[in-house]
Order: C-alpha cells, then sequence, then structure tokens
C-alpha cells in the first residue's frame, strides 16, 4: 500500500460498514478475502490495519446486520460472513447517505474552485 | 515478550476487560488471516527466488497493524455493542446501588410485614410471629441481609463486568460504592424484632453490638475479599512457553 496514496483514518466514521456490507452483499466471504477485496477495490487508498477489520465484522453480527458459518480449513477454524436481511436494509440506508455526504461536500468544493481566480 | 505475538494481544485484550471467548475468537481469526495471507504469497512466489522468505514475512503477526491499534479498535468494537459497556458509570455505579437499596428494602419489608401481621393464621405469618423467639433479633437480620444484598450486587457487578468489555477498574469501583451503599443499610437501617415489631428504625448512633458491627462490616469484607484477590476476576492467561 503507497503511504502517498493512503491517507490515515479514512477507515473510520462508518466507512467500513458500508465497505463490509457492499461487499458481502455481492457475494459471502471470510475474512481475509473480504480485506483482499477492500484493498484491490480500493486500489489501496485507504489506510487501515488488516486486523482491525475482524472486530468491526464481529460488532455487525452481534447487531444482526451480518450472519457467520464456522468451517474448519486445514485444522483451523475459519468465519465465513454473509448480509442479513436487515443488513441489506441497513446498507440501503448508509448509501443514501454517504451518497447525500459526498453531494454536499463536493458542492462546496466545486464552489470554493468556481469562485478562485483565473479559474472558469 | 514480542509486542505483535499472540500471547502479547491475548494478554492486552484480557487486561481491558473483553470476555475470554471473544478474545479467543478473535485471536482464532487473526490467526486464520495470517495463514491464508501466507498461502497467498507462497503461491505468489513459489516460481519466484525469495519466495519462501515471502511466506514466513507472513507469518509475523505485526501484519495485522500495530498491537495498540487492534487493541483498542477490538476494545471500542466490542464495548459499543452492550450497554454496559457504552454506559460505564450507570452500569457500575447505579445499578449495583440501586439493587442493594432495593434488595435491602424486600428484606427488611417483608421481615416487619410478617412479624407485625401474627394474627393472620397463615404459615408463613406463625412463622414470622415466632422469629423473635428463635433468636432472629434486628442486629442478626442485620448480618443475614447484609450477606445476602452484597453478594446480589457483587453477582449482578460481576455478571456486568464479564459481559460490557470494561476494565477492571470500574469492577472495583462498584465494589466499593456498593459496599459504601450497603454498610450504611446495615448500620442504620434496622428493622426491630421483639420489643417494638412492624416498623424501620433509623439508628443514628454507632452499632452497639458486635452482630450489628460484623452485619456492618460483612459488605467491606466481601469487597476487599473480592477485589484485592481479583477472586471473581478474569485472569490473564499464563505465559506461553512454547
Amino acid at each position: 500500500m503507497s503511504s502517498q496514496q493512503a491517507s490515515r483514518g479514512d477507515f473510520i466514521n462508518g466507512v467500513p460498514e458500508l465497505l463490509i456490507l457492499a461487499l458481502l452483499d455481492r457475494e459471502s466471504m471470510h475474512g481475509y478475502q473480504l480485506i483482499r477485496a477492500i484493498v484491490e477495490g480500493t486500489e489501496a487508498r485507504l489506510d487501515f490495519p488488516e486486523g482491525s477489520v475482524y472486530p468491526v465484522l464481529h460488532r455487525l453480527e452481534r447487531e444482526g446486520l451480518l450472519a457467520s458459518v464456522p468451517e474448519l480449513v486445514g485444522g483451523r477454524k475459519r468465519f465465513t460472513y454473509s448480509i442479513t436481511r436487515r443488513g441489506r436494509q441497513k446498507l440501503e440506508a448508509s448509501e443514501e447517505r454517504w451518497k447525500s455526504v459526498v453531494a454536499a461536500v463536493d458542492q462546496i468544493l466545486r464552489g470554493r474552485v468556481g469562485d478562485e481566480p483565473g479559474i472558469a | 515478550m514480542n509486542p505483535a505475538s499472540p500471547e502479547s494481544l491475548e494478554v492486552r485484550l484480557l487486561e481491558q476487560g473483553l470476555p475470554r471467548t471473544y478474545v479467543r475468537r478473535l485471536l482464532e481469526e487473526w490467526e486464520s488471516h495470517l495463514a491464508a495471507r501466507s498461502e497467498e504469497q507462497m503461491r505468489a512466489g513459489a516460481g519466484e527466488p525469495g519466495g519462501a522468505c515471502l511466506a514466513g514475512e507472513a507469518t509475523d503477526w505485526g501484519l495485522l497493524g500495530p498491537p495498540a491499534r487492534l487493541v483498542e479498535t477490538a476494545t471500542t468494537q466490542y464495548r459499543a455493542t452492550r450497554w454496559a459497556g457504552r454506559h460505564p458509570a450507570l452500569a457500575f455505579l447505579l445499578t449495583p446501588m440501586l439493587l442493594v437499596c432495593a434488595g435491602w428494602g424486600v428484606l427488611a419489608a417483608l421481615i416487619v410485614a410478617l412479624v407485625s401481621h401474627p394474627e393472620r393464621g397463615s404459615a408463613m405469618s406463625g412463622l414470622a410471629a415466632g422469629l423473635p423467639a428463635q433468636g432472629l433479633t434486628g442486629d442478626r437480620f442485620q448480618l443475614f441481609g447484609g450477606l445476602v444484598v452484597c453478594l446480589l450486587a457483587i453477582l449482578t457487578t460481576r455478571f456486568l463486568h464479564a459481559r460490557s468489555g470494561q476494565s477492571a477498574r470500574w469492577y472495583r469501583l462498584a465494589l466499593v460504592a456498593t459496599g459504601l451503599v450497603a454498610f450504611f443499610l446495615c448500620i442504620r437501617l434496622v428493622p426491630p424484632l421483639g420489643d417494638s415489631p412492624g416498623s424501620l428504625v433509623v439508628r443514628l448512633r454507632p452499632p452497639d453490638s458486635s452482630a450489628q458491627l460484623l452485619g456492618g462490616l460483612l459488605p467491606w469484607l466481601c469487597v476487599a475479599w473480592c477485589s484485592t484477590r481479583d477472586r471473581l476476576m478474569p485472569s490473564p492467561p499464563a505465559r506461553r512457553t512454547s
């Protein structure tokens, strides 16, 4: 992960929940697959400790947004996570809120660029 | 101890007050994550020189992230899903104290109600009428009541602590607060049994008998026994020697 591209602190404030729910809405995955999907899907622009995703998964599971199924792979226990109906509802609400925030911030930023002298 | 080893992470997570079952699952998943990462790197590096070296690096627990940040995230995320984790002051100070007061009140009211109505003739009131004759005095009730409400409060606090993911500091604070309330109740509020049954008496003087003193001190003895020796606390695991 490039340190120039990555920005610390991006992986906070509801972003991990949104990414996890969106990815698991496509297909069920275990933790490592999910983390790889986040890294590849964001082109490694988000900086987060890989291990910190698991506590978030456990919280979402506890809240009933995810379900997990344990399986034994090579003598080790692995959990495969899938989204629940409640999780899908939460995803829809979070996605709407996220788009609204992005649109609002974008509006301000575009306005600021437009105000600068010499920029049309 | 290696700062990014499973042993050190386990100790640090348990020190934060996270339940052992939760910590075990986290460690299992982290271990599985590193194994999957290692397998992927071995596959990727199979045809390249230095591939084995890459695989060795993948089993480094430091790849999961800085231990302090992992512990912080795990603790925050766990506490966010528990009422006692989100509101520790309410859970650890108010709840046990209210429970002590309620427990003491119920016990005292039960004894007073039973003793003041012996004429009803029920089995319970007959039993209650005989309590003074059996030697159940107000002082002895304090001893019994103190023990019951304190045990109730300690068990409740322990229950809350086991599920909240809060540190031992809150647990000890709750025990001390509970002990204070129980001490006050045991010393000041006595249901008289014998001379003038049927009412609660608020004593405004120091304990005047050894049983009363012991009844007042019992909560403190329980608190001291539990908190100083950590008998009811989850203990950190012994260091692995493998």
